[in-house]
């Protein structure tokens, strides 16, 4: 039997189908929902004694959690160690200048949900929370007030421009309000990126992509009364270092605004792509820690840019110190 | 009659607009963005996003209180920014059927958590559907805007990632206006 | 010579096609391609994907199903006929899904994940080898190559799906009616060019 309507539970159909059968089982993903409220109608049933209550349920775990076992067949398995894929920032994405900065800098990042949270993630890892949308702003406040010396200066949030629409603004206003030193850094790429770039307040498109009213980010932050507001251009990165280097240390709150919009929204291509000079790539890594996809190794380990992917951002060619890649002339 | 391959989320659309729905919000969540954004392409519909969750069910009830058949839209997450509303939502009732859709991420294909939603519908007492596969999406949509109105209370219409997501093939129907006096 | 196209009929009621690769290379407008020609001939049909992550990179998969009637749109580990790989590490990923004896088709490309670096964990050396320990058939397209010949790297999901059209029991026309419906209109005569190059490789096989 399948059911179709689990609140309230039709109750009548249960007992006529329980009564037609052996043994009854309750097959459902996550919590004991249904089992539960059939064991208070007095009827036995199994369910979460053999299944999980995690994760999703699929043939294979039914099978195996009722059966016992499975067929041969379904037990191969590569012994070769298979590298994951995990998702990661854009080639060219505006986000990784900031994360690169952030990590350079050794600050503590409170983070948020967004596209930028793969900003926690090898090589950039440079977030150190995320709980839920627009916990950046609070927690960095919660931190910075009672962390002490130790981390005085040294606490940053990070959010995006829809999450702070969503969440942040109300965290925001509560530092203003309790003066708190908290610091926060805007990702501005006007526009809802990571569930596939939808219009947001602050993009100036409604969600027929229609011309409407925008709300404007830095006047709304001045509103609420806060003065310190740098804008950061992320594609410079000794610019954004700096900038965000000497915030950390200004008394009061600091609103860092890193203007730049989502590549792929825009379907930006800033130059033809990159190369790499072999003779002068020492293979000394430093352009991995940028994390662009881009980057590859050539069969000597040295970097090699991928020209389907590079959309010639800038970033890599800047943490090279030996000026083996090359922004290419004719553009 | 055609048929056509929708996707969980593309069928709940045009269950919203073959019932005569007239106005949508959402904040946009893995994985139930796409609901509002196959909503849009209905220009018979008011479809728009709103800056979080609770600001979405808000006015999604207040299109309801208006009269009109209304919907809600979010991710399993996004419930809890929308409880609030949600529990009282349960007491006031509604005028035009209000369906709230709840996408749950079992195994948290891109959230960060893992919830079970099915609680809030014991928990506030709103009656809960769930779909099995795109033709029910769309079907359920259509029978929770009945029920909301018949029983004076908002429907929760429960989705998983992998309903919300897979595609299978939905009997379309046309267009049928909302017979209400 | 080699393998019959599978039959959808009393004996496999069921097609099940696993379809994967990584993040911008068109797997899902390819899946949705195939369940809409499977729609086109008649067939019941359904697919699981997901979003998400795709846009970024990571690992995509699609799980196709056609036959008479189909009830889940997932496939269990083992069963699967057919393993569509639009990457060479992703035909590895996912072999566990096909079944002893399956089908695999794989665009002959490397696109080599960041963690082979951070985690140095080897990219695998001989993919084919590893897939012909569980596959009956291999089939190696040099994808990008042809796409580039026809001008545009784009193409290659069309590709990918003319070399499966070869073992599935559906008519050209209807898979030329779903490439009609789901790509941009111009690029439909490059993309039934693309497929038609697809087709032509796996042809030979079976
Ligand atoms: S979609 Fe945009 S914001 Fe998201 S990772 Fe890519 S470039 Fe960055
Ligand atoms: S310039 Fe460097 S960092 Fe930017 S997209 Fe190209 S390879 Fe990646």
């Amino acid at each position: 039997m399948k059911l179709g309507l689990t609140f309230p539970l039709p109750k009548e159909l249960i007992r006529e189908f329980a009564a037609k059968v052996d043994k009854l089982f309750v097959i459902e993903e996550l919590d004991p929902f249904m089992e539960e409220q059939i064991l208070a109608m007095g009827i036995a049933v199994e369910g979460k004694n053999k299944l999980p209550v995690i994760g999703e349920l699929d043939l294979n775990i039914v099978r195996e959690a009722l059966l016992g076992d499975s067929p041969d067949d379904m037990k191969f398995s590569v012994k070769e160690p298979i590298p994951a894929r995990p998702p990661s920032l854009c080639p060219g994405c505006s986000h990784r200048g900031v994360f690169y900065a952030l990590k350079k800098l050794k600050l503590t990042v409170t983070g948020d949900i967004g596209c930028y949270t793969l900003g926690a993630l090898p090589p950039l890892e440079a977030m150190d929370t995320c709980l839920c949308m627009g916990a950046s702003v609070g927690f960095s406040e919660g931190m910075e007030k009672t962390e002490g010396e130790e981390l005085q200066g040294k606490v940053v949030g990070v959010i995006g421009d829809s999450t702070f629409f969503h969440s942040g603004i109300t965290g925001l206003i509560d530092i203003f309000y309790n003066q708190s030193n908290a610091k926060l850094i805007i990702l501005d790429n006007q526009i809802t990126a990571m569930t596939g770039h939808q219009e947001h307040p602050g993009s100036g498109l409604n969600l027929r992509r229609e011309p409407t009213n925008r709300v404007d980010i830095e006047k709304l932050v001045r509103a609420i009364g806060i003065e310190r507001i740098v804008k950061i251009n992320p594609y410079d990165l000794k610019e954004t270092i700096d900038t965000i280097k000497e915030e950390m240390q200004v008394d009061g709150p600091s609103v860092m605004i890193a203007d730049a919009p989502c590549v792929i929204r825009e379907r930006k291509v800033f130059t033809k792509p990159y190369y790499v000079i072999a003779d002068k790539c020492t293979k000394c890594g430093m352009c991995d820690k940028v994390g662009c996809s881009a980057i590859e190794k050539d069969e000597d380990g040295k970097t090699k840019i991928n020209p389907l992917l590079c959309i010639g951002c800038d970033i890599c060619r800047q943490v090279c110190r030996f000026d083996a890649i090359i922004r290419p002339a004719d553009n | 009659m055609s048929r056509a391959v929708l996707s969980g989320n593309e069928a709940i659309a045009r269950g919203f607009y073959e019932a005569g729905g007239k106005f949508a919000a959402a904040y946009p969540g893995t994985p139930s963005t796409e609901i509002l954004e196959n909503i849009g392409k209905y220009q018979e519909i008011k479809a728009q996003w709103s800056p979080n969750e609770k600001v979405a069910l808000e006015v999604a009830a207040g299109a309801s209180l208006g009269g009109v058949r209304a919907l809600a839209a979010m991710k399993h997450v996004g419930l809890n920014v929308a409880a609030d509303p949600l529990f009282s939502l349960s007491y006031m009732g509604v005028n035009g059927g209000l369906v709230i859709i709840s996408a749950d991420d079992p195994a948290m294909h891109s959230s960060q958590n893992e919830q079970d939603n099915r609680w809030y519908a014991k928990a506030a007492k709103i009656p809960m559907l769930e779909p099995s596969d795109s033709q029910e999406a769309k079907d359920f949509t259509v029978l929770a805007l009945e029920l909301s109105e018949k029983f004076d209370t908002p429907v929760l219409l429960r989705t998983t990632t992998r309903i919300n997501h897979s595609k299978s093939i939905v009997e379309l129907k046309r267009f049928s206006p909302m017979l209400r006096s | 010579m080699g393998i019959d196209k599978f039959l959808i009929n009393e004996e496999q009621p069921v097609i099940n096609i696993v379809m994967s690769g990584v993040g911008g290379q068109g797997v899902l407008v390819a899946s949705d391609i195939l369940t809409m020609a499977a729609l086109n001939a008649g067939l019941d049909t359904k697919k699981s994907e997901v979003h998400g992550m795709a846009q970024r990179g990571g690992s995509v998969v699609s799980q196709i199903r056609i036959g008479e009637k189909i009830y889940s749109p997932l496939i269990a580990k083992g069963t699967a006929d057919i393993l569509i790989a639009f990457e060479k590490l992703e035909a590895v990923r996912y072999l566990e899904m096909l079944k002893p004896g399956g089908v695999v088709v794989v665009n002959d490309q490397q696109i080599t994940p960041l963690t082979v670096y951070f985690a140095n964990i080897p990219y695998p050396e001989d993919v084919e080898a590893i897939c012909r320990r569980r596959a009956g058939e291999f089939i190696a397209i040099e994808g990008i190559q042809i796409a580039e010949d026809l001008g545009n790297t784009r193409v290659l999901n069309s590709i990918m799906l003319g070399a499966l059209s070869s073992f599935l029991n559906i008519k050209k026309d209807d898979w030329t009616k779903a490439i009609e419906q789901r790509v941009p209109p111009k690029t439909i005569p490059l993309n039934i060019k693309a497929f038609e190059a697809g087709a032509k490789i796996s042809e030979k096989v079976t």
